[in-house]
Order: structure tokens, then sequence, then C-alpha cells
């Protein structure tokens, strides 16, 4: 590397806001390539729970429809703040309509129940029309040993203390890809943590069950603009938050199709949070959020996060 | 189905097929137990999930580490499974 962490100042941001085919040339100086992507922060969603703390997109041009049979990929680093006394579940990542009060407004979210240590995938618009998933970590049995694996918790739950597979600063990537089908079999729904696919969930029939807990039959409205949440649900007042630490998110990435192993594995990046638009996939990234300092998506004319309350940015 | 509070002990002794439901308290002395069994030696009986989740929410420091108390669709959405979760 040269000398570009010695620019400060006026001449910092004037580079800043080079873009266009001038960047190219500025990121190749000398023979030294020089990589203008900086990754030092993260968005803290504080433990105290409410709308008015929320990390949250209100959309309102139709970014995010995404409805019972559209595929997409969801992706985010996280690093856990809750401790062995949560007791309760921790929404990751969480979208329904617009103004929803329950998660019976064409919810889809990804949920830690803390008691169990299972991760839960869902989409319904109806507690009797919904597709669930379920992940656990802590048995090295059966179908669980991949997921066991590829977290490396243990037999201890996953909580701040007990990060498992996490890079350096104490990451971990959570993907979760979802096909075109309507059912939470393996098939259709699969979670990597950081770059390892966590293969059958609970409810598949190499575990002696039916693949995905589905429960009628979700039919997703797509003309209604989504909420999305990190760090709490994504409707009524936006509940449960954690406990202890705050919980910090980085890199929030959206694709609207299923991502491979290997481009979730080129995501991954060996636990480096990668510059996106390098990915080979970029131009199917329809969302992403870095959070350094503001929570502007990076894809022209998609919406920002809103950062409420005691929720903020930090380093991460 | 029947909605108790029970302590370690009384829980070692139920019929686990028959439990959908089981949350340790923090301290892990008892256990929020929704059965079809009957429990005659529990500490709080309930008449339904709206009752014992306003309980769980007077007395959150027991039940709950994020001060929210235990929401009432957490007692459908979360079956207890024996196998993996004692």
């Amino acid at each position: 590397m040269g000398t570009t962490s010695k620019i400060t100042g006026t001449l910092a941001t004037a580079i800043n806001k080079v873009s266009g085919t001038a960047i190219s040339g500025l990121a190749n100086i000398m023979g030294q390539i020089i990589s203008l992507f900086t990754d030092d922060k993260a968005v803290a969603k504080s433990i105290t729970t409410g709308t008015g703390q929320a990390v949250y997109i209100t959309d309102s041009d139709g970014n995010y429809r995404y409805d019972h049979d559209d595929a997409f990929t969801v992706s985010f680093w996280i690093k856990v703040g809750w401790d062995i006394n949560l007791n309760t579940h921790f929404h990751l990542f969480a979208s329904a309509d617009v103004s929803a009060n329950s998660a019976n407004k064409d919810s889809f979210r990804i949920w830690y129940y803390e008691p169990h240590n299972r991760l839960y995938a869902e989409w319904r618009h109806h507690q009797n029309h919904k597709c669930q998933q379920f992940w656990l970590f802590h048995s090295n049995s059966g179908v669980y040993a991949d997921a066991y694996a590829a977290a490396g918790l243990e037999t201890t739950y996953w909580n701040s203390s007990n990060r498992g597979n996490a890079n350096s600063d104490g990451y971990t990537l959570i993907t979760f890809t979802r096909g075109t089908a309507n059912t939470a079999a393996p098939s259709n729904l699969k979670l990597y943590w950081n770059g390892t696919d966590c293969v059958d969930g609970y409810y598949s029939s190499a575990n002696g069950k039916s693949d995905g807990n589905n429960v009628g039959t979700p039919a997703m409205e797509d003309h209604i603009d989504k909420q999305i949440t990190l760090g709490s649900q994504a409707w009524g007042s936006f509940l449960q938050s954690g406990n202890n630490d705050e919980t910090k998110f980085n890199g929030l990435t959206i694709w609207d199709r299923v991502l491979t192993a290997s481009e979730v594995t080129e995501l991954y990046n060996s636990g480096t949070p990668m510059n996106v638009a390098n990915h080979s996939a970029y131009s199917d990234c329809v969302g992403w959020w870095k959070f350094e300092d503001n929570g502007n998506n990076e894809i022209s004319g998609g919406p920002a996060f809103t950062v409420n309350g005691n929720s903020n940015y930090e380093d991460k | 189905m029947n909605y108790y509070i029970v302590t370690e002990e009384v829980f070692d002794t139920l019929t686990k097929g028959n439990i959908s439901f089981m949350l340790k308290s923090i301290d892990t002395s008892k256990r929020i137990v929704i059965t079809s069994d009957e429990v005659s030696n529990n500490l709080h009986t309930f008449v339904n999930t709206t009752a014992l989740s306003e309980y769980t929410i007077t007395n959150t420091s027991d039940w709950v580490g994020d001060g929210n108390g235990v929401e009432e669709i957490t007692f459908d959405e979360i079956k207890y499974i024996p196998e993996i979760d004692d």
C-alpha cells in the first residue's frame, strides 16, 4: 500500500467525490493498486425497543416487494451483543408491509430464539399461512452436524461471550437464500454461516420430518411497499432488541436471486467485508448498505436506512 | 391444553412428549410449561396464553432478559422438542 493513509482534510474529501472513469486512474497510482473502499463503521441497534429506537427503512417506491414466490438473498454481518440471560427472541432482519401491526402483514423474518439456540427464517401473511424453518447449533449429530460445524459455537448457545466462527472483529456473515417455491424445504431455503452451508434444517426429510414447516399457503401481496428492520421486529412498535450490549450490523446486501454457494463464499471473502461492487454477481445486488456513518444505499435510487434514538453508527 | 409454571424438579417428572412449549426461568429454577397433561403440584396455573403472557410481562425479570415479557405468539411458534431442548 502507498501513502493514501496520509491524505487528509479537504484533499481526502475531494478524492472521495471522484467517480466514474477517473476512479480507475486514482486506484492505480505508480503501479500500486489502491483500494478506496473503507469499512470502519457499523450500525449498532440500541437494546431499547420501540419505533423511536429502530434501524429501519420505510420504502415508498417498490424496491423490495418480495412475495412468496420471488427469489432473493439477504446477507449481513452481525456482531452479537446479547448475553446468556436474553431468554427470548431477537430479530436479526425483518420486513413487512409499511405500517404493519403484526407479523401477519406479509412478513419475512430471520430471528434467533436464544432459549433453544435456534435460528429461524419464515414468511407469512396469516398465522395459518406460513413457511418456516430453523437450524440449531449445539448438537453435533445427524442433520444438525453441518450447522454445528459451520457455527463453531460448540454446545454453548450463541451470545456475546460465544460468537463461534467469527472474524477478527467478532462479526459473522449470515446469509439466507430463498428460491421461487413457496416452501421452507431445504431445497428452497438455505442458511450460510460465513461461507458455509448449514444444509438441512430441523424440518427436513433427512431429519425424518416434512420438508419445511409449511402451514397453509402463504399468499403475500406484492403491491404494498415494505418496511425493513435490523435488530427488531418490522411491525407494531418494533419490539425485542436484545439485552446486555448492542448488537451491531454491517454490510447488509439484498440480491434479487438465489446466490450460489460459491457466490456466498465470494461474499464472505475469507472474513473481510468486501467491496460488493467487485462481486461477480453485483448486477443482481438490489440493495447494499455499508453503514459508514450513514444509512445510504450504495445501489443508485435505493432507499436509505433511518437510524433513531440510541441506535447509532459506531466503530465496528 | 394446560398452562403452568412448575419447578425444575416437577418438570423432570412430566411426560415430555405431551409438552408443546417449555421455557426455563433465567435462574433455571422454574419452567413455563404448556402440556396436555394436568399437573397438580404446580406453582401457578393460567387459563390461556394471554394470561400467561401477561404474567411474564409483570414478572419479566424472572423470565426475559430484555424487559418485554414473552409475547403470546411465542407460545404457539416455538415448539418444545425434547431430544434437542433438554
